[in-house]
């Protein structure tokens, strides 16, 4: 304690001591009146006082509250749970004393949840904040005082502070430590990370730690989840969203391979991956599926990085399928999606987590678990901490020009979703032919690319390519596809050439890019016959079974895979390819696709 | 409120239909909300297709898609809703939006003049990117905040005026003029069947009550 007080006036003091003597007695005798009372009505009873108070009835063990009461019993499951929960807490605390632990030990236990209790201490140590924080210390306070004096960001925090988890006790209140605490996280890290800045998303990330940690730990946690190549967050929250493309592309990919019935449904009812995926990707699940499924899943994504995002998507589409599969409007399936499953998942926790962990083993057997590599510009590229002054559009906070990465973002969405559109139609037209040999094969998927381009029915969302919509008596549909350009597209004719052409010459040309190796989304049933071909089930069969037959084909895929170069390809397409191997390579894809689909099915029973 | 008078829009077979008085036309339109963060455009929307109204409506990241379904006299007109993000970092998907909307209401705040300067800016890229015959709506939201409001009514009105926009004060709060915006573009919107917005099937979806003018 401090020196003793200097000495004051004596009478002073006596003054003050008597007050305080005086208030004791005044209080007690209140509380002896009030016990006197008892239930008398007149009595004072604060609200909070009370079991019925309502707070104690719809708030869960995360400080949740819900619209109505929770059950007020536990049932046998949940007391079973609790106990198991106290058995992991010992087992957690000797494991986090003796870190690192055995690696199969560690991934064990994460799978089957991190205790509720040991969250702190053990996101702290997946995330090492401890290193950083010992490695960087005051450094969290001076970009604090930076903030103050040069965030550019702060509107925008405060307005997303002002509304993240408000239904959560600790931000339920306005200024609430809480909600200080993220308001000053977030504007530290804008300065920190100034070439990230903040990006909305990172409120509901940063939220999610800050329930677990006090802020500086949740400041260097952060920093970790989006600067530490495991987990390369930046990439998903800079400008021009890098990651999210790549990892929706890839995301397409697997849906492609292995749902294809839905990544079919999907398409036909304009469901872009980017419409329900971004929410998933940029906050880790949470506010869209239970929030303590999304912890779970927060645990295993601390410990294995990023794919497990992508295996939680499929995960959840896969779980839902047939749910999914029975709407048949695109508002059904994106309320099923972004509202329904936040309320009510329809698995409990361990099963869903146990279903996620055999997605994550059957891409692994796919070779589908890892999306293809990031690029440089999914990470800071400027020192961390270094400070970098704004510009002035930054600092008013002034609407700027479309940078040159968010024009290629937005091309390469726009034209994403119209090969998405030509691909459905294709596989459509395909499926319904019943001679599908080879020049056939071509002849339709050529007309139903045309065709596309002419009929009313699909084209008025899909083939739009920039919002000229030409509203005009006629021939609205061609006018639209020949005036295809924005205007920075026009310097981009070699990267996206084909949007030039009118359709027919527009389309036979995207057949070629579809021949691409760096686009194998767009690529049509063949080619992705071509790829599955790579698989070891199919080897197999192709070994096994049909040796002789085929040969030819399997000997003309290896040559193409062998073979980079996209013309030869497309030539080896048309011409090396016999009907028959081609009509045999399809159906043994579709076999093997839904094999895998089956195999899918066959775990998801048993769950 | 007044029939369907219609903008005729670069003559194009904008005169209605005569047959089919008996059956109900179907439209179907795609609306795109724009405007800054927080000024309640996932609220306008949640106020009209579910009659709520959420203190904290989370942000929204990337877009979410509504639909609600309206009568005017013998239409139905159902309502693609696309909610945008509101951060000037997303400002580079609205266009995937936006593109082939008929429709677009742009959203500001009226306690806040920039959110009132950024809608401006929203409507400047639209009338230069979106399609030639889009309508807009202005709607100055908060409109129950009109104590401390920024910016001016006529202010706001002129700016309509001169930029043939629909312009709206609204309250997603207390649910003013939400229903009636929604409704005023629906009007203004040609509902012949082979121009714009793709038809739908009638007695396909059966209309909500939200809305008051409602097919009895």
């Amino acid at each position: 304690m401090t020196a003793a007080p200097p000495a004051h006036d004596n009478g002073e003091q006596q003054q003050q001591q008597h007050a305080l003597v005086k208030r004791a007695e005044d209080e007690r005798e209140d509380i002896f009146k009030r016990y006197e009372l008892g239930l008398d009505p007149n009595n004072v009873v604060d609200s909070w006082e009370n079991p019925t108070f309502e707070i104690y009835h719809i708030t869960d063990k995360y400080g949740f509250m819900h619209d109505s009461r929770l059950p007020s019993s536990r049932d046998s499951q949940e007391v079973q749970r609790t106990r198991i929960e106290l058995e992991r807490d010992k087992k957690w605390v000797k494991m986090l004393n003796h870190w690192p632990p055995p690696q199969e030990k560690l991934h064990k236990r994460v799978y089957k949840g991190i205790p509720d209790r040991m969250r702190w201490p053990a996101w702290k140590q997946l995330l090492n904040v401890q290193h950083s924080m010992d490695t960087n210390a005051g450094v969290y306070m001076r970009m604090l005082q930076m903030a103050k004096q040069n965030a550019t960001e702060t509107r925008q925090i405060d307005a997303d502070v002002n509304r993240q988890f408000r239904d959560n006790l600790a931000y339920r209140e306005r200024y609430s430590v809480k909600q200080c605490s993220l308001f000053n996280v977030l504007n530290a890290y804008s300065i920190y990370n100034s070439e990230l800045g903040y990006c909305q998303g990172m409120a509901c990330v940063a939220g999610v730690l800050l329930l677990y940690m006090q802020e500086e730990e949740a400041f260097w946690a952060l920093n970790t989840l989006i600067t530490d190549r495991k987990y390369g967050m930046h990439g998903l929250f800079i400008e021009g969203f890098p990651k999210l493309t790549r990892f929706i592309e890839h995301h397409d990919r697997i849906l492609s391979k292995i749902m294809r019935k839905l990544h079919k449904h999907f398409m036909k009812h304009n469901v872009d991956a980017l419409l329900y995926a971004i929410k998933w990707f940029f906050v880790v699940f949470v506010e869209r599926v239970p929030f303590s499924l999304s912890l779970r899943v927060w645990d295993i994504f601390l410990l294995d990085g990023d794919r497990v995002i992508l295996a939680m998507a499929v995960t959840i589409l896969y779980l839902h399928k047939d749910e999914l599969l029975r709407l048949k409007d695109m508002d059904g399936i994106i309320e099923y999606l972004q509202v329904k499953l936040h309320k009510n998942f329809g698995y409990n926790d361990d099963d869903a987590i146990q279903a996620l962990e055999r997605v994550m083993k059957k891409l692994k057997d796919l070779k589908l678990d890892v999306p293809p590599p990031a690029k440089s510009n999914e990470f800071p590229t400027r020192p961390l901490g270094m400070f970098v002054e704004a510009d002035r559009e930054k600092k008013t906070g002034r609407r700027r020009d479309y940078t040159d990465t968010e024009k290629q973002v937005l091309t390469d969405v726009i034209s994403r979703q119209e090969q998405n559109a030509i691909e459905v139609q294709s596989t459509v037209s395909y499926e319904t032919s019943e001679c599908a040999t080879g020049d056939a094969y071509s002849m339709k998927t050529y007309q139903s690319m045309t065709s596309l381009a002419t009929s009313p029915a699909i084209s008025s969302y899909s083939l739009y390519s920039n919002g000229f919509v030409i509203t005009g008596p006629e021939d609205s549909r061609s006018q639209s596809v020949n005036n295809l350009n924005y205007p920075w597209q026009q310097q981009q004719q070699h990267h996206h050439h084909y949007m030039q052409h009118t359709s027919a010459d527009r389309l036979s040309n995207q057949r070629h890019s579809y021949c691409s190796e760096s686009d194998s989304r767009n690529r049509l049933d063949l080619d992705r016959a071509l790829e599955a071909l790579q698989g070891q089930q199919l080897q197999m069969q192709l070994e096994n079974q049909h040796h002789q037959q085929t040969q030819p084909a399997a000997h003309n895929v290896r040559t193409l895979m062998q073979n980079g170069a996209d013309n030869q390809k497309e030539k080896l397409l048309n011409n090396a390819v016999n009907h028959n191997d081609k009509n045999y390579v399809h159906n043994v894809v579709d076999d093997v696709v839904d094999d895998n689909d089956d195999a899918l099915s066959v775990e998801n029973t048993r769950l | 409120m007044a029939t369907t008078p219609r903008s005729g829009g670069s003559g194009s077979g904008a005169a209605q239909r005569p047959n089919g008085t008996s059956q109900n036309k179907s439209c179907q339109f795609k609306l795109v909300l724009l405007g800054e963060s927080a000024v309640g455009k996932s609220s306008l929307v949640l106020r009209f297709v579910k009659g709520q109204f959420h203190e904290y409506q989370e942000s929204t990241i990337g877009a979410a898609f509504l639909t609600q379904t309206i009568c005017i006299e013998d239409t139905v007109v159902k309502f693609e809703i696309w909610d945008t993000a509101g951060q000037e970092r997303y400002h580079s998907l609205a266009p995937m939006y936006y593109r082939g909307a008929q429709a677009a209401i742009v959203v500001y705040d009226i306690q806040n003049q920039d959110s009132f300067q950024r809608a401006k800016t929203w409507v400047k890229e639209l009338h230069k990117q979106a399609s030639p015959n889009i309508v807009i709506a202005l709607a100055g939201n908060k409109a129950d905040l009109s104590n401390i409001r920024v910016v001016e009514f006529d202010e706001a009105k002129q700016y309509a005026e001169e930029n043939g926009l629909l312009f709206m004060e609204t309250s997603a709060k207390t649910g003013m003029n939400v229903n009636d915006i929604f409704l005023a573009i629906a009007k203004k919107l040609p509902k012949n069947d082979n121009n714009q917005g793709s038809v739908i099937k009638p007695n396909g979806n059966e209309p909500t009550q939200t809305t008051n003018n409602c097919c009895k």
